[in-house]
């Protein structure tokens, strides 16, 4: 099955309450989990802690929609998923061969 | 400490690190050389220069090495918020603390969960170690931390894991 190439700008609360800190190692370790089994391609944080974005490869939106719902840190992110038209980087497709 | 004019948040985060505008040296100096009021002081200028131009700031620490400007400055801030904004400027200046690895582990075990977090990725980012020894350490101290159920203990273990994987790649390596 082909699979869809979604990007995810995720807008996070400005300040990070006891709740969100205790839940951040669980959500660390969630996103560590996505990006071993490669549902989560690409995670960023904004310097200023004030957004994320991800790239994410899955079969339809609504997959999309269900990892996030399941995100430990949910209650505190305002997602926004854009589906992609392709997603490429330096690290896709074969290596470069070294003529040395 | 003393300086020669007000801060004007418009300008360039370099000021804070001019020699010429303060009079104690800023960047580069010895752990613990200046008084405990110098040290307050420059951690001062460094989180003002970090909220204001992160930038700025991150670029110039990376530029003159400042890893025990920014060792001092967290020595000497006690308010959880700037100690969390200073160790995370150690990482994301990209400045190498592999020499520091064990003021990093103390920071781990910080009962402030975002300095213990930012205390965390700094030693996540450590690539090269000196000895396993200086690794088995670590994990005695991570153990420590995990068994008393700190807030950050399932990474904790995560990064357990890590070392035990660089001990197993350090003594292959060796064989």
């Amino acid at each position: 099955m082909k699979l869809k190439s979604y990007f995810v700008e995720v807008v996070l609360e400005k300040s990070f309450s006891p709740e969100f800190m205790a839940l951040v190692p669980d959500q660390r370790k969630k996103v560590n989990r996505l990006m071993d089994e490669g549902t989560i391609v690409s995670y960023s944080l904004a310097l200023d802690r004030s957004k994320l974005w991800m790239v994410m490869e899955t079969k339809d939106i609504e997959t999309v929609m269900d990892v996030l719902s399941a995100f430990p840190l949910i209650k505190f992110m305002k997602p926004d998923v854009h589906e992609l038209a392709f997603h490429d980087n330096v690290h896709s497709g074969f290596p470069h061969l070294s003529l040395n | 400490m003393s300086k020669k004019e007000d801060i004007n948040p418009e300008d360039s985060a370099e000021k804070y690190f001019d020699e010429e505008n303060y009079s104690t040296l800023i960047i580069g100096a010895d752990k613990n050389e200046g008084s405990a009021e110098e040290n307050a002081g420059i951690a001062g200028l460094l989180i003002e220069g970090l909220k204001e131009n992160k930038v700025g700031a991150l670029r110039l620490l990376k530029e003159q090495n400042a890893q025990l400007a920014l060792l001092n400055a967290i020595d000497s801030v006690t308010d959880t918020k700037d100690r969390s904004l200073l160790v995370a400027a150690c990482w994301e200046s990209g400045l190498d603390f592999t020499n520091h690895f064990d003021e990093f582990m103390k920071l781990l075990g910080d009962s402030d969960p975002l300095v213990s977090l930012e205390a965390l990725t700094v030693l996540e980012n450590i690539e090269n170690f000196s000895s396993v020894s200086v690794l088995e350490s670590g994990i005695k101290k991570l153990d420590k931390l995990i068994q008393s159920n700190h807030i950050n203990a399932p990474l904790l273990e995560d990064l357990r894991l890590r070392f035990e994987s660089i001990i197993e790649e350090m003594n292959s390596a060796l064989n």
